[in-house]
């Protein structure tokens, strides 16, 4: 598999959908993740402080 | 990198205006969309590698941060994972930070094991620290908490990487197939990873860190 075929894969998927969904970050229903997850993301960038290390084989609780 | 259609970009522009922000895609129809509503940043349609070969500016370390999230996975091969660990390197401050999440499939995890890291290995060597931000744990439980059963610590040589696990994740062949009939008939031919159905992800990718230069 080349890159052209991956990138030809992605042209033909954002050209068939609509603009809210081009960038298939969907959830399990198909439907577009809230801007807020969005806002989150780029919120931690912008801060670089909010990263949680974790020491090799240490478990997080959901 | 994988800006798509610059829900991020948008978001981080509003935040840091002091920030200079480069967001590359390889889909010419998603850097249209994101043009829409990125004012100020630079927009690419292209991969990293073209990136650096083409647009990258200097010889080296322009970037304090690479943020890759959804990309990797669809990468075709380890070896142009490599390059594209490689060029980020090359185009990342001294003290820079590579940030690369992503989710795998099981095909991707297997190759990574069979395969010794040694590019990776040699540009990351002893300095990689697993990283989980926490948006990442608020990802997670809107995409599919319900099937979110821990973490596994996987080896490869001397890097440990933290792997949530997934039970079905980012694609959801059921919304693939009522989208059209072009693109289905599109991603079945040309996309080797997908064509074993059901979809499964089952592992959240590893997050890695390079922190400065080696």
């Amino acid at each position: 598999m080349k890159i052209d075929a991956i990138k030809n894969y992605w042209n033909v998927v954002s050209k068939a959908l609509p603009v809210e969904k081009k960038d298939h970050w969907l959830d399990d229903s198909g439907e577009p993740l809230d801007a807020q997850l969005f806002e989150e993301i780029a919120e931690y960038l912008a801060s670089g402080e909010n990263l949680v290390q974790y020491a090799g084989g240490a478990e997080e609780e959901f | 990198m994988g800006c798509g259609t610059g829900r991020i970009v948008s978001n981080l522009e509003a935040l840091r205006p002091d920030y200079d922000i480069v967001g590359i895609d390889f889909s010419d129809e998603q850097i249209l969309a994101a043009q829409s509503v990125c004012f100020r940043s630079d927009l690419f349609a292209c991969d990293s590698i073209e990136y650096e070969k083409k647009y990258f500016s200097r010889t080296s370390g322009e970037f304090d941060l690479i943020f890759v999230h959804g990309v990797t996975q669809y990468f075709p091969s380890n070896d142009y994972l490599f390059q594209f660990l490689n060029s980020s390197y090359r185009m990342l401050k001294t003290g820079g930070n590579l940030i690369l999440i992503d989710c795998s499939v099981d095909w991707y995890l297997e190759e990574m094991k069979s395969k010794p890291q040694v590019t990776l290995l040699s540009i990351l060597k002893s300095r990689i620290r697993v990283l989980v931000p926490k948006f990442i744990l608020s990802f997670i439980r809107r995409i599919k908490k319900k099937s979110v059963e821990g973490y596994v610590v996987e080896s490869f040589g001397n890097i440990d990487l933290l792997v949530p696990i997934f039970d079905g994740f980012w694609i959801n062949p059921q919304s693939i197939e009522d989208y059209s009939e072009r693109y289905f008939t599109s991603y079945q031919m040309n996309f080797q990873p997908f064509k074993h159905k059901p979809i499964r992800y089952k592992k959240f990718r590893p997050i890695f860190q390079l922190q400065g230069k080696i």
